[in-house]
């Protein structure tokens, strides 16, 4: 301790030399936190990025559209095909469907749909677009699971003069009418109570109509099987992982329809920024690292005459050594928060030049254009475990290259450190 | 303080360099003995090896060949930590640089070698600034080094030398950066740290060479008595 109080009050006693040096290691320290702020909101604004791209992939029976009642085209997925699925690592959730058609003007029909109660109620031919907003009635509740009840656009529903005012209304499934692609099924007629009317934006999403799985199955006897599967990735990173996956486990069952904005994203953005991210963190860190060990090494040999007398006074080498590993540590410290002090007042101007020199260039002209306007508030953007680790770093290297230096001197006679310098 | 009888014990010292190629004979086959209290004034031209041997007689440097005893200790046998102890209790060391610690006080650098001793900290201040009196510095305890004058530095360094009441104080050139009239006066007071213990001073001055109770004069790495 006591060696350690004399490095301390050594650094305080030479402020000159206290400013000197710790603006010397200030500097990089600042360059590593505007880095880590450029790291930090160029991450942030991909995982933003990523969130708006579509990781949901599609399976249906290999050639077929998987409608029930669809003339050549009504194969459905195997019933183990959920369970296989939901086992494949970075798969978020499966969404199975079943679909039948019936016919309503002329050459259009509608679409039924069975599914889960609470899955995304995706729409046939739109199948990234779910949750169509209700406009009258309800949505379905975890309690309508087996419930003779649907929901249905409200194209499919003013066809069958179903009103708002009119909810909860009855509309009779009649699956033995046919369409030129629509098979008849021997099946009776059953009435669902229409709990709610949605509307969503596409013209043939608003003539669908959405029950419970289990009542599809009932008034459509399908017993087993499914129509589509909706797979989401738990990241765009592994929509094509899941999709080799997905291929490998079903075999030559499924087709698999995989988003390409997925992969594209993957492939340029995602990839290009991770590596440009990583290699400049290195950069930086390797900057601070070399920056302050030297500065450390060079301060203390320079002052190997002090040690030469510090030895030949009584000091022993240990000692000696300690202090300067105070000191240094302390040195390392006060220049960490200069650093911190500088990156405050000016690291947001300074991220947004270094991110235009170093990043930049590198990246896909649209994705930087964008993120760098995202840049202005970029100082804010270090947390403090951020802080508390580039000053850890600081302080290790400080010590090393003042240790180092120090141990080097110490070995020395007391005649041979005074001749050093 | 120890004993001093038979404080310093040389025996066939001898001191080589290597300058590249060359072997430089600093001192070579020395034999010196030194007993009790007094001031031994070691003189000889540039180069003859005195500052060498004083660095051997204090532990700074270790010998090519022979044998030193200071204070009933052979130091070639010593490892590192007892040379340090050594350094610490046995010898107090006046450099021609002074070569005082910038960023410490006055008092700081004389307390400096008691704090490596594990001195108490009220007992070392007490000890320092009898000291830093002893030596007519009492009014400049709280100056740095760059705020006193070069007498006064030299005797701040000698007040340090004295701080763990050493038997043996060694002084290189401790006139070598003053004035005559200045440098006079450490000769004086370094005479007067000379009746309790042995005082062993490297100088050119022969004049103040005369002040010693014993001079030797050394050339091409030899001894020779003088008075």
């Amino acid at each position: 301790m006591r060696m350690v109080a004399l490095g301390v009050r050594n650094l305080v006693r030479n402020k000159l030399r206290l400013i000197v040096v710790a603006l010397l290691i200030a500097l990089p320290f600042f360059l590593l936190l505007a880095f880590q702020a450029i790291n930090a909101a160029v991450r942030g604004y991909t995982e933003a990025l990523k969130q708006g791209v579509d990781t949901n992939l599609q399976l249906r029976a290999k050639g077929s559209m998987g409608h029930v009642n669809m003339v050549g085209s009504h194969r459905l997925l195997p019933h183990d095909a959920l369970e296989k699925v939901t086992e494949i690592e970075h798969v978020a959730k499966v969404e199975p469907y079943l679909l039948g058609m019936s016919p309503t003007e002329g050459h259009n029909f509608a679409m039924h749909v069975g599914l889960n109660v609470g899955d995304a109620e995706r729409l046939e031919s739109h199948g990234e677009a779910g949750h169509p907003r209700i406009i009258a009635g309800r949505d379905f509740r975890p309690d309508d699971a087996g419930q003779d009840v649907a929901v249905m656009g409200h194209a499919y529903a003013r066809w069958a003069g179903i009103t708002a005012h009119q909810l909860p209304a009855t509309f009779v499934v009649d699956l033995t009418r046919t369409h030129a692609v629509i098979f008849p099924l021997d099946r009776p007629r059953r009435e669902l109570k229409i709990i709610g009317i949605y509307a969503s934006g596409y013209v043939f999403g608003d003539q669908q109509l959405f029950m419970p799985m289990e009542t599809f199955r009932r008034i459509y006897g399908v017993d087993t099987g499914f129509s589509w599967l909706f797979v989401t990735a738990d990241s765009v990173d592994s929509v094509a992982v899941v999709e080799r996956k997905i291929r490998e486990t079903l075999g030559d069952v499924a087709d698999v329809i995989a988003p390409k904005a997925a992969a594209t994203f993957a492939s340029t953005t995602t990839r290009t920024v991770d590596r440009i991210a990583g290699t400049v963190s290195l950069s930086a860190v390797a900057l601070m690292v070399v920056v302050v060990f030297f500065v450390m090494l060079v301060t203390v040999r320079e002052r190997a005459r002090e040690i030469g007398t510090l030895k030949a006074i009584g000091g022993s080498d240990g000692g000696i050594v300690v202090q300067f590993l105070a000191e240094a540590t302390a040195l390392s410290l006060v220049g960490g928060v200069f650093g911190m002090a500088l990156f405050r007042a000016a690291g947001g101007a300074v991220a947004g030049r270094l991110f235009g020199l170093s990043m930049g260039p590198f990246l896909p002209a649209q994705y930087k254009d964008t993120l760098f306007e995202s840049l202005g508030g970029v100082s804010s953007g270090i947390g403090p475990s951020t802080i508390g680790l580039v000053l850890l770093i600081g302080a290790v290297v400080a010590a090393v290259g003042s240790g180092y230096g120090a141990w080097q001197v110490t070995r020395l006679s007391p005649v041979e450190a005074m001749r050093h310098e | 303080m120890s004993s001093t009888n038979g404080v310093v014990s040389l025996t066939d010292v001898a001191k080589y360099y290597r300058r590249g190629a060359e072997t430089v004979k600093a001192l070579d086959g020395i034999d010196l003995r030194v007993d009790g209290t007094g001031m031994v004034a070691i003189v000889g031209p540039s180069g003859s090896g005195k500052s060498t041997l004083l660095h051997l007689v204090g532990a700074m440097d270790r010998p090519t060949r022979g044998e030193v005893v200071v204070a009933g200790r052979a130091l070639n046998a010593l490892p590192s930590s007892a040379l340090t102890r050594f350094r610490r209790q046995t010898v107090g060391f006046v450099f021609q640089t002074f070569n005082l610690i910038p960023n410490l006080s006055a008092l700081e650098n004389v307390t400096l070698p008691m704090e490596f001793n594990k001195v108490g900290k009220a007992e070392r201040q007490a000890q320092g600034r009898r000291l830093l009196e002893q030596v007519g510095l009492g009014h400049r305890v709280t100056h740095r080094p760059a705020e006193l004058s070069g007498g006064e530095q030299q005797r701040v360094a000698i007040a340090r030398a004295l701080a763990n009441d050493p038997p043996l104080v060694l002084a290189d050139e401790p006139t070598g950066n003053l004035d005559t009239e200045t440098g006079q006066r450490i000769y004086e007071l370094l005479k007067e740290v000379a009746r309790q213990r042995t005082v062993l001073v490297v100088t050119h001055a022969e004049p103040l060479a005369q002040l010693a109770d014993r001079i030797v004069h050394i050339k091409d790495g030899r001894l020779e008595e003088l008075r």
